[in-house]
Formats: structure tokens, C-alpha cells, sequence
């Protein structure tokens, strides 16, 4: 692969500017996050981590994306590599901000908050979207994340996998329950 | 009790997640159409993926876009948006029409074969340069030069049509006046310049921002008219600017002679009164092009929704979207310059910290001549 892309930034594909990222052309960065960043936003945004912390966690993925582009495989498409790096790093987010969490309940001793209404949420009009919503936010983590990427963002499940770092069938299975839970809380709330 | 379950349902969500071979797949539609059972799950799969669908995608704005943008590319040192291959080709492209242009700029009106040999310079794939004619619409003199990715015309008196196709990103047009500029992002247009004043300026096509010292900027659209009330002035009317269909083979031309216009006075025509219902989604089609990377045309755009809502809540990211837009286009001088009118109108504004890295990057050094309003 060659250090730098043969075209400008903006022309190169995906794995030319990998390629250039990985050989510490960080200018490179900013061609593919215009390219991915608005995908990685709304998967970081879809898997549940609140909207102040978004941009974080889309500015970690990305600054992940220096760290690991050598190990890029080469694909023409970067995107399921980037929202499986996305998807990594909403999980370190979660984790740390379980710690917290964690640390401020015990020092407050009283509960959080309840969630409140975003200003997406007060302009989703729509009744059923709103249930959708709600039922997805109760999956947990795993079969949401597996649901999010293979499902809403399109992902192959092979890529899931391997984006997530799990076999493929575990995708699969992860999925099936995902869907019966999905289906189950949307049944019980129409009823 | 349970109903009974066909055997092959599973199938029904391995064909909704693309895991089944073309002749699996056939098999279990010939399947469906007689099991009620599958057929069931098939709907309920499809319901499902239709329900979750309704999810509001959520969406990073432009500004959010470019605020996580220019951090991250803060982060890791660098600035945003350079060509990296053929640098070097591009400094001796740069310098080769620097060279020529103050050899042109050293003789004013030079001939057409120096105009030719620097647009063809910088017309190459890596240096582009507005193209456009300037006709003669009555006495009319002027100069004109090019500098990177900015053509900038000097009208010193008299009328001349324009005629500017429209431009690329990272290139501008500009017509210096008297007492005033003109900016441009593709349209057609005549201007009066008596004394030393700009005496009317009418717009055929596309979007004209107009700068008088001292005054605020005015976005004049197709069909608007504006008129210096000192005094009458006889004006081109459409019929002088150049015909879009002789693009010069040789962009950056300047067309010394054309016909000279019919006389007729140019209506008054304040541009605070034009538009009406236009500006209603001004913005957010200002946006949408924005979004698209036509950043010309939602700078436009957005200098009209400027100042025909001032008061609108959205003005803020309006004044800031222009700056950004600017950067985009590499006029690092103008998004610089914007980025200050923007702290000036909003010293508390929630862009603030952009806008004053924005400002500082503009007076590091690129702000050149050729780029400077």
C-alpha cells in the first residue's frame, strides 16, 4: 500500500486514505471522517450514548482510527471497519461511564434522574416511533448493538462479527433474541 | 396452548438477514406461499424492520460536523483540508502564474495572450480558476487578474456585463468597485460605475452579494435591480451580458468589445424588499446545498437569509455556516473575516470558540491580496 494517497484526499478511496493514516498522514483524517463521521454519528447516536457525549465518542473513534489503521484489511469500503471501531469505542464509554456512575451514586446516595425528553425525542411525533425507541433502549447492549449494525445500519453480518470481534453465528443468535424481545415490548405496549 | 410451529420458520429470519442461498431462498417462498405459519413470520419480520425504521435517524448537523472535525483534526495537529500529493507541482504551478500576473498586473489591460497563458497555467487539474467574460456595456474600463483560485475584475468607470460560470469549490470571483465590491458564485450581471461610485447594478441570473464601503452587504437575486438614488443612470439590460453559449474556449478571458447595450434606466429596486416568501426556507435549503458541499451557493443563500432576517433565531448559525463555508472553499482570508463579523454580532455566541480559532488562522498568514474583500 502506498504511504500517501496518488490523489487528493478527497478523491482517494477508503483504503488509500487508511493507508495514509497509517504511514502518518494525519491530513488524510479529515477526508474520511467528512466521508464516515456523519454514519459514525448516528450509530453512536442509535446504540444509546446520550447526546452530549456523542461527539466524544465519534472523536475517540476516529482518533482510534490512527492507532489501528495499520491493521486495516485492505477492503474497499472502510465503513463497517470504522462503525465496528465505533462500536468498540461506545463500549469503553459505557464502561467508563459506569464507573462514574457508580461512583456518583454512592457518593450522592440517592438515584439518578430520570431520563429526560431530548429535543429529538419532544419532536418525534409519531407515536410509534417513539415505542420503537423505547423498546430498543431496553435490549441489552449486546443484541442492541448486534440489531443497530446489521439491521438499521445495514452492516453483512460477517462484517458484524467481525466489527464486534464475535463469531458469526453468535451474530445471528444475538439477532434472533433482539428481535423476539423487540417484538415482545412492542406487543405489549400496543396492548 | 402453543399453536404448532412449522419447522422451517427459522428460515423466515434468515432470509430477512441475507443468509440464505439463492435456491434455499426460492425453495422457502414456494414454501410460504402455502404455510400460513411462515408466511406469518415473514410479515411480522418485515413489520418489525418497518417499525424500528421509524427510529428518527439521528443526524450530526454541519455545525456539529465541523466542530468534532476541527477538534479531532486539532488533536492530531493538523489543519484541515490540504491537497497532500503534487505540493510541489503546485508551487511551481503557483509561482509560474504569480509571475505572469505581475508582469499582467504591471500592464494594465495587457493583451489577451497573457491572459491565455496564465488561465492555461491555472487552469490545470490542480489550480483551477474562475471562468467568465466581461463585455464592454458602455465605456466601460477595467482589469482584470487572477490569482489562485480568485478572478477579480477592477471596474473603474463605466458599464461592463458579466457573465461568470460558476465556480468551483476554492474559487472566487470578485469585482472591485469605486467604492464597493461584488462577489459572485456563478450568474450574469451588469454593473454602472460613474465617478467614483457605483451607480446601478442589475442581476439576470443566480446570486450577487454587493459590498459598499461602509455599508451592509446586499444580495441582490435574479432579477433585482439596484440604483444609486443620486442619480439617474442609464444601464445595460440583459440583452448586453454574454450569451451562455460562447463559453471562451480559454477560461479567464476577458472579452474586450461587445456590442454596445440598449440605454434604459435601471429600476429602483430595494433589495430589503425583494424575496418575501423566498426567505421562508432560505435557510434550509441553504443548509441542504451546505450539507451537499455547494458551499458557493449556501454562502449565497445564507447572505440573503442574513440580511433579510436579521432577528431570525437562526441568524447566529447563519453568520457561522458562512465562515465555515469560506474555510471549505479554502478562502481562508474570508471565512477569517467572517468569523469576526460573526464574534462582533454575537460576543456571546455559542460558536465562539470556533469563530476566534477561525479569526486567528485567517491572520496567521494566508490572508492575500487577491482573497481580501
Amino acid at each position: 500500500m502506498s504511504a500517501v494517497p496518488a490523489r487528493r484526499p478527497v478523491h482517494a478511496t477508503d483504503p488509500e486514505l487508511v493507508a495514509a493514516i497509517a504511514a502518518g498522514d494525519l491530513g488524510c483524517l479529515g477526508a474520511l471522517f467528512d466521508r464516515h463521521g456523519e454514519d459514525v454519528h448516528r450509530l453512536v447516536a442509535r446504540l444509546g450514548i446520550t447526546d452530549a457525549d456523542v461527539d466524544d465518542v465519534v472523536q475517540s473513534t476516529f482518533l482510534q482510527v490512527v492507532r489501528v489503521a495499520h491493521g486495516y484489511d485492505g477492503r474497499p469500503q472502510a465503513r463497517p471497519w470504522l462503525l465496528g471501531i465505533a462500536v468498540k469505542m461506545v463500549q469503553r464509554h459505557r464502561r467508563s461511564m459506569a464507573r462514574v456512575a457508580r461512583r456518583a451514586i454512592a457518593w450522592a446516595a440517592e438515584p439518578r434522574a430520570a431520563n429526560i425528553p431530548s429535543a429529538d425525542e419532544a419532536f418525534e411525533a409519531h407515536e410509534g416511533a417513539a415505542r420503537a425507541r423505547r423498546a430498543l433502549e431496553r435490549l441489552s447492549s449486546k443484541k442492541r448493538e448486534v440489531f443497530v449494525l446489521v439491521v438499521l445500519e445495514g452492516v453483512r453480518g460477517e462484517d458484524a462479527a467481525s466489527a464486534l470481534g464475535i463469531p458469526v453465528a453468535t451474530v445471528w443468535t444475538r439477532l434472533h433474541h433482539a428481535r423476539r424481545e423487540l417484538r415482545d415490548a412492542l406487543s405489549k405496549e400496543s396492548s | 396452548m402453543s399453536e404448532v410451529q412449522c419447522s422451517r420458520v427459522w428460515e423466515a429470519e434468515a432470509i430477512e438477514d441475507g443468509r440464505l442461498s439463492a435456491d434455499d431462498k426460492a425453495s422457502f417462498e414456494r414454501h410460504v406461499a402455502g404455510c400460513t405459519h411462515c408466511a406469518n413470520e415473514v410479515r411480522e419480520l418485515a413489520r418489525l424492520r418497518q417499525v424500528m425504521a421509524r427510529i428518527a435517524a439521528p443526524k450530526a448537523d454541519p455545525l456539529r460536523h465541523h466542530r468534532v472535525r476541527t477538534r479531532l483534526l486539532r488533536r492530531t495537529g493538523q489543519t484541515p483540508h490540504r491537497p497532500i500529493a503534487g505540493r510541489a507541482m503546485l508551487g511551481t504551478l503557483a509561482f509560474a502564474a504569480a509571475a505572469l500576473l505581475v508582469w499582467r498586473i504591471a500592464t494594465p489591460r495587457a493583451s489577451a495572450p497573457v491572459a491565455s497563458v496564465a488561465s492555461s497555467l491555472l487552469a490545470s487539474p490542480r489550480v483551477a480558476s474562475p471562468s467568465f467574460e466581461v463585455a464592454d456595456a458602455g465605456a466601460g474600463a477595467w482589469t482584470s487578474s487572477t490569482s489562485g483560485g480568485v478572478a477579480r475584475v477592477i471596474l473603474t468607470s463605466g458599464r461592463a456585463s458579466f457573465h461568470v460560470f460558476p465556480l468551483s469549490p476554492g474559487e472566487r470571483f470578485l469585482v472591485t468597485l469605486p467604492d464597493g465590491e461584488i462577489e459572485v458564485h456563478g450568474t450574469r450581471f451588469v454593473v454602472a460605475v460613474e465617478g467614483s461610485l457605483t451607480r446601478g447594478v442589475y442581476v439576470t441570473e443566480g446570486v450577487v452579494a454587493f459590498r459598499l464601503h461602509g455599508q451592509a452587504e446586499r444580495t441582490l437575486l435574479a432579477g433585482d435591480r439596484w440604483e444609486d438614488h443620486a442619480g439617474p443612470v442609464t444601464g445595460a439590460e440583459p440583452g448586453a451580458v454574454p450569451s451562455a453559449n460562447v463559453r471562451p474556449a480559454n477560461p479567464a478571458v476577458v472579452v474586450p468589445s461587445v456590442p454596445a447595450p440598449v440605454s434604459a434606466a435601471l429600476a429602483v429596486r430595494a433589495p430589503d424588499a425583494a424575496t418575501g416568501d423566498r426567505d421562508a426556507d432560505r435557510f434550509d435549503r441553504a443548509m441542504a446545498l451546505f450539507q451537499s458541499g455547494s458551499y458557493a451557493e449556501a454562502d449565497a443563500l445564507l447572505a440573503a437569509f442574513d440580511r433579510q432576517s436579521p432577528s431570525d433565531a437562526r441568524d447566529e448559525d447563519a453568520v457561522f455556516v458562512r465562515a465555515v463555508a469560506h474555510a471549505r472553499m479554502h478562502d481562508v482570508a474570508g471565512a477569517a473575516d467572517l468569523a469576526q463579523d460573526y464574534l462582533r454580532r454575537f460576543p456571546n455566541g455559542l460558536r465562539r470558540k470556533e469563530a476566534e480559532a477561525m479569526t486567528s488562522s485567517g491572520d496567521a498568514s494566508t490572508r492575500s491580496p487577491g482573497s481580501t474583500p
